[in-house]
Parts: C-alpha cells; sequence; structure tokens
C-alpha cells in the first residue's frame, strides 16, 4: 500500500531531521498563540473559537460599524471564515473555491487562485456548494476543492507547490471540509453520505502532499487502522478493547463498502496526547431497513493518533442511525470540572441533539445531555452502555419504510449541524448555535447506483411545536453537568459559526443575515444587517492595533429565486442537487465579507 | 384647541410610523437588489422604490427581514431549505411576503 510506502519515507525523514522536524514540525500553532492572528479555521488546534482580543467589549461592543467589506463575486453557500496571518488575509469561496490573499493594509488583492474544476461536480454535492475555507501553515495554503482535490499554494505568490486527488466525484465523492494543518500533516476528510461513498480520513505531508495514512470509517480493521486489541471503546460502563472486525460484524454482506460515515465537520488536535480527533457521518441509506445492525463506525467520534492514523478510541453516538444524525460537527477539546473533578475534556454537540463530554485521554463518557429539551428521538443516553435508549414510536425503522414517521426532534437537520460552537475558558461556557426543527420522516427502499443520490427518504420539516415559533435557539451550556444555562431564541436555525472573546462579548449570525453581539448572559448588546443569511463563522484579529470581527454572509438565496426557480413543493430539492443555474442573471452582489471595528478615535 | 392639533398630528404620523422603520440601507439594497433582476434600466430606479415604499407601508421592519428572508430562502438546496418550503411558520411568512410583494409590484407598473 502506498500508504505504508510513504510511512516509510517520513520516518527516514524524521531520522535525519528528527531535532528541527520536531521543534519546528509547523508554525501554525505558535502563530494561534497570538491573538493578533486567526491562524485557523477555528482559531486554534483546540476548536475553542474563544480569542484573547478585548479592545471589542460588552460595553462598546453597541458602537461597532463597517470598516471595510469585500465582495467574492461568488453566490451560493459562504461557510467557514477569514484566516489571518499577520497583515494577511486569507478568504475563500465556495464552488469555484477561489482564494484570495488581501493585504490588510489597504484590502488590495494580493493574489487570487481559482482552480479549474469540472462543474460536473455540483450535481453530486447534496447540500450546496460550500467550501468551510482554507488552512495555513510554514508559508503555505491549504485548499480543499469540491472536487477533492488537496492543494498548497505558496501564501506570498498564490502559486501551486503541490496537489493531491483525495476522492472521485464520480462516485458522488466531494470535499467540503477545510484542511486541518496539525504538526507537520494536512489532514482532510470526504463528503458524499447521500451517495453511499466509503468514509475516511488522510493525512498528508504539509510539505510534499505525500500521503501519510488513510484510515477508513468502515470495514475491515486494517483498512481502518483499528487494533482489535488497544483500540478502545466505552463498553459496560468502562474502556475495553474493540474486538476484531468491530465493524464488518455489524453490517449485513459487504454493505460497509457504501456504508458513508463520511468525515466533513471540524477535527481538534491535542498535541500533549498526539490525538486527533473528528467525527464521522451517517451510514448510507437514509433508509434503516435496508442496513441492519449497529453500522460501526458511522456516527461515531475517533481519537487517533496523528503520527500513525491509529484509533486509540472510538465512541459510536448513534448506533444504527434511522435518522441522518450525522457525527462530524466539531470536537471541542477543553478542560473543564466535571463532578467537581478537572477533566481533560472533549466536548461535542452532535447532530442528534445530545452534547456529550467524554475524557479525551481515555474516551470515557462522563456526560451525555439534551441540548434542546425537544430532543423526543431518545429517551436518555445510557451511561453504562453508552447507547441511546430510542423511542420506538420515533424509530423509523420499526416504523418501517413507506410509513411516515411523524414528529421527530430534532428533524435531519440536527439540533445542530456543522456550524461550531465556541468555549470560552474565562466563563467555562460553551455558546452554541442550534436548530429548533422537528421533522415526520418516511423511508423508502432504494437501489445504490454511483454517482446517484443514495437517500431513500422524504422528508417534511417544521418549527418544534409547543415552543416559542422560532426554528432557532443561541445557547450557553454547561459540559460538566450537561445543562442548558442559558438560551436565546431565534425565528430561524442559527447556521452561523460563533466566537467568544476576553472583551466578554459572544458573536453569531442568522439566516435574516444580522451579525450580532451578545454578553455572557445571552443579552443582546448589538445587531447589524449584512447584506445575505449568514452560514459561516465569526472570527477576529488585531491589525495595527486595533481589534476587527468578520463574517462572510452569503447563502445563496436571492430575493424572487425561490418563485423563479419554482421551489414552492415542499420535499424538493432535497438530498438532491441545489441547483438554480440562472442565479447569475439576478444579482452581481455575491457573498460578502464584512468587517467590524469599533469607531475611529 | 391644542388637544385636536396634537391629535391631528398623531393621525397624520401613524400611517407614517411604518414608513419610517425601515433603515435606508435596506431600501437602497431593495432597490439596487431589483434593478438588477431588470436588467438595470433606469425606469425600475423608480418602479423598484415606489415597491419598498409600498411594503413599508403594510409591514414593520422586523416582519418585513423575516418574511422575505422566508422568501429568499425557499431557493436554498437540499435539507437546508426545507425549513422554509415545507409546511409551517418559514412558509407561511414566505407566502404572506410573496403576495405583499406582487400586489406592491402591480400598483407599482411592475410585470
Amino acid at each position: 500500500m502506498s500508504s505504508g510506502l510513504s510511512l516509510k519515507h517520513w520516518q527516514r525523514c524524521m531520522i535525519v531531521l528528527a531535532l528541527p522536524t520536531l521543534a519546528f514540525a509547523s508554525d501554525v500553532e505558535q502563530l494561534t498563540k497570538n491573538p493578533k492572528n486567526w491562524a485557523m479555521q477555528a482559531g486554534g488546534m483546540a476548536n475553542q473559537r474563544y480569542s484573547e482580543l478585548k479592545e471589542i467589549n460588552k460595553d462598546n461592543a453597541k458602537t461597532l460599524q463597517v470598516a471595510w467589506t469585500f465582495s467574492t463575486g461568488v453566490l451560493r453557500g459562504h461557510e467557514g471564515g477569514p484566516l489571518v496571518v499577520g497583515d494577511t488575509m486569507f478568504v475563500h469561496s465556495p464552488f469555484p473555491n477561489q482564494v484570495y490573499a488581501l493585504n490588510l493594509e489597504d484590502q488590495s488583492i494580493r493574489w487570487k487562485y481559482e482552480p479549474k474544476q469540472d462543474p460536473a461536480v455540483i450535481a453530486v454535492m447534496c447540500c450546496d456548494t460550500v467550501s468551510r475555507g482554507v488552512a495555513y501553515s510554514d508559508g503555505k495554503v491549504f485548499l480543499q476543492q469540491a472536487d477533492t482535490t488537496l492543494v498548497a499554494l505558496d501564501a506570498k505568490t498564490g502559486k501551486e507547490l503541490w496537489k493531491v486527488v483525495t476522492g472521485d466525484p464520480k462516485k458522488g465523492e466531494t470535499a467540503t471540509n477545510t484542511p486541518h494543518v496539525f504538526k507537520d500533516k494536512v489532514i482532510t476528510g470526504i463528503s458524499g453520505g447521500e451517495f453511499g461513498v466509503r468514509g475516511r480520513i488522510t493525512a498528508y505531508d504539509m510539505n510534499t502532499g505525500k500521503q501519510v495514512w488513510k484510515a477508513f470509517s468502515t470495514g475491515p480493521d486494517e483498512d481502518m487502522l483499528m487494533n482489535p486489541a488497544t483500540t478502545m471503546t466505552w463498553t459496560d460502563g468502562k474502556m475495553a478493547p474493540v474486538g476484531k472486525d468491530s465493524s464488518l460484524k455489524t453490517w449485513k454482506g459487504d454493505q460497509w463498502k457504501i456504508g458513508g460515515g463520511t468525515t466533513w465537520g471540524w477535527y481538534s488536535y491535542d498535541p500533549q496526547t498526539n490525538l486527533m480527533y473528528y467525527g464521522t457521518g451517517n451510514p448510507s441509506t437514509w433508509n434503516p431497513r435496508q442496513r441492519p445492525g449497529d453500522n460501526k463506525w458511522s456516527m461515531t467520534i475517533f481519537a487517533r493518533n496523528l503520527d500513525t492514523g491509529e484509533a486509540k478510541w472510538v465512541y459510536q453516538m448513534t448506533p444504527h442511525d434511522e435518522w441522518d444524525y450525522d457525527g462530524v460537527n466539531e470536537m471541542i477539546l477543553a478542560d473543564i470540572k466535571v463532578k467537581g473533578q478537572t477533566r481533560k475534556a472533549l466536548v461535542h454537540f452532535d447532530r442528534n441533539g445530545f452534547g456529550y463530554t467524554l475524557d479525551r485521554v481515555t474516551g470515557d463518557l462522563l456526560v451525555a445531555q439534551k441540548y434542546d429539551p425537544v430532543v423526543n428521538w431518545a429517551s436518555h443516553v445510557d451511561m453504562k452502555s453508552g447507547r441511546p435508549i430510542v423511542n420506538a414510536k420515533y424509530s423509523t425503522d420499526k416504523n418501517g419504510p413507506d410509513v411516515n414517521s411523524k414528529g421527530i426532534c430534532p428533524s435531519a437537520l440536527g439540533s445542530k449541524d456543522q456550524q461550531p460552537a465556541s468555549y470560552s475558558p474565562k466563563t467555562g461556557l460553551f455558546y452554541v448555535p442550534t436548530n429548533h426543527v422537528c421533522m415526520d420522516y418516511e423511508p423508502f427502499a432504494i437501489e445504490y447506483t454511483a454517482g446517484q443520490p443514495y437517500v431513500g427518504s422524504t422528508l417534511s420539516m417544521y418549527p418544534a411545536p409547543e415552543s416559542h415559533g422560532g426554528m432557532g435557539n443561541f445557547i450557553a451550556w454547561d459540559a460538566g453537568t450537561g445543562k442548558v444555562v442559558w438560551s436565546k431564541p431565534e425565528k430561524f436555525s442559527v447556521w452561523s459559526g460563533a466566537l467568544s472573546t476576553a472583551g466578554d462579548v459572544v458573536f453569531y449570525g442568522t439566516l435574516e443575515g444580522y451579525i450580532k453581539a451578545v454578553d455572557n448572559n445571552g443579552k443582546e448588546l448589538w445587531k447589524f444587517k449584512t447584506p445575505s443569511g449568514i452560514i459561516g463563522n465569526v472570527n477576529t484579529w488585531e491589525y495595527k492595533g486595533h481589534q476587527y470581527i468578520g463574517v462572510l454572509s452569503g447563502i445563496g438565496g436571492w430575493a424572487g429565486i425561490g418563485l423563479a426557480a419554482g421551489l414552492d413543493k415542499p420535499n424538493e430539492g432535497l438530498g438532491a442537487v441545489g441547483g438554480y443555474k440562472d442565479l447569475a442573471k439576478y444579482t452581481n452582489l455575491g457573498g460578502t465579507l464584512t468587517v467590524f471595528a469599533l469607531p475611529p478615535k | 384647541m391644542k388637544m385636536h392639533g396634537l391629535a391631528l398630528l398623531l393621525a397624520a404620523s401613524m400611517p407614517m410610523a411604518h414608513a419610517h422603520d425601515f433603515p435606508t440601507a435596506d431600501r437602497v439594497e431593495y432597490v439596487l437588489e431589483c434593478m438588477v433582476e431588470h436588467q438595470s434600466k433606469q425606469e425600475y430606479l423608480y418602479k423598484c422604490s415606489c415597491t419598498i415604499d409600498q411594503i413599508a407601508q403594510e409591514m414593520n421592519y422586523d416582519e418585513f427581514v423575516e418574511s422575505s428572508t422566508a422568501l429568499r430562502h425557499q431557493g436554498l438546496s437540499g435539507p437546508r431549505g426545507a425549513e422554509f418550503r415545507d409546511a409551517g411558520a418559514g412558509k407561511a411568512m414566505a407566502t404572506k411576503y410573496k403576495a405583499l410583494q406582487d400586489k406592491a409590484r402591480k400598483a407599482c407598473y411592475m410585470q
């Protein structure tokens, strides 16, 4: 296998360059320690989305105003956010995945990179042509293109340094995640759970693009880099080895080959344990009757050794998914108090509506509680087995195909999707953008065809009944006790990533296009309406002594498009292509980065 | 007389209350976008301005923001758009806004 070869090659390099490699594996970790930069999509490797900057604080946030804006010129959904390293900003667009390097002094464009991609890839992207942004390290910018090409650019010139193809769009494999640079590796994942792809995560050498290891989410132990004796999972109230063929045993026949378990979320890394953490998505198809068993290791939190890829521990949140509750959401690393004891924790807000707190070193399950009280598909998580106790009424498997299971909360969008939460070490709380939407779910039988949608379910979604009538909440969460501390209702789902700061201000965006600032108690301090809905993440940085806040807006929908595209029917476009080809003729405004600062003095 | 004057003033300002709670930026944005939809013809400067002024008479700013958001997000691809297309508050808001905008456009000689 090529991964074995490159591993040996890499070990040789380690011997020759042992000292410098260890000391300067990459500069991004150092860069993230200076709050003037925003050098990783989540601000740092622990995925906390927290900034030590405090020029903007709870008293003056109400005076924030537009400092400058930048249009990407691209329509459709803008996820992720800009990176700032020193005096340069790197900002990306959705497909065709342009990258701009901007000079922060005058916002002039230093360079622009636009990859050539076959637009056919758009047709196999389930949920819009989003990209969650670029990564930076050692003078390189890493871009994960929609067509699965991973490319390294010279941060000074925008010239290609290397590129590597990580998947095959003809099989429905695409990419939407940001590359993650941990130490000397660039880690990337794959999307396409709606197309029956086989999820995996791949590590490449940051300097050469050579594959170091690849680990699948399903299949034989050797493909998954699972060690039957030392890879652990929560079993009967303690950690125990997963045993041989832990994935194969949980699938009918060779269904694991098209089993999904995609990896398009936000990974994190703990340099102390040398473990990286990420989650896997739904098993394919959405019709659970067609794939009996637990479908391991879809819907799973993975902890892997960064250098070898071997899984140290795994925890499956939703065995045998019946609702499309992908497990890919961000893994946040924080040291928090659980039952009076400070734990090295991993906190994860799953699509399934449970907020999980695990010991990130050992994988012990510590807390699993609902972060939206309307969640009803499971009554609770049994802390001994670690399994959710499914409410039979909402089991789309028990109810069977062609039966409409009604009133399931949350909807397939999850109580939260990928939009990342923030953790403030200052308050010890997590600030979480959430969905407050329920659904009716009707699975149907489907045949697998490579490159075709493999969904097999019809859905209808609506605001959580008997609540405030809105479809979202922005909440504060105590991950030590598993309790909602406060909850701020929103009219629509909150699909933007949050930011908390040492200035006691928490930021997030809304689908109306508002960027909002709230204090640590959820009191709204300020809001500003950007040109379009916000599904990007709020980032902050400092330039020439002043703090800035930036967020991408742009969601694709523009006035009149709904009726023009004739998308007025329920269920239309679900899991399928979101094509409104003639969008361009309506507007040339495109997605916009809006940057805010305090008034000039 | 004083009372009478105040009442008159109130009466006069009542219908205007709605019309003036739209920030200038939002009206300009509406007009720009509406003009782009019509090949940016000068004629639509007037027709689009007329339309947003009509809308502003019928709903307050927050309602406008929410319901116009609901309508434009019906076009979102994948499961995302579902919360605006499917039955429920999102769809109701979108339907209401579409009807109001159609009425306003008609009143402004828009096709």
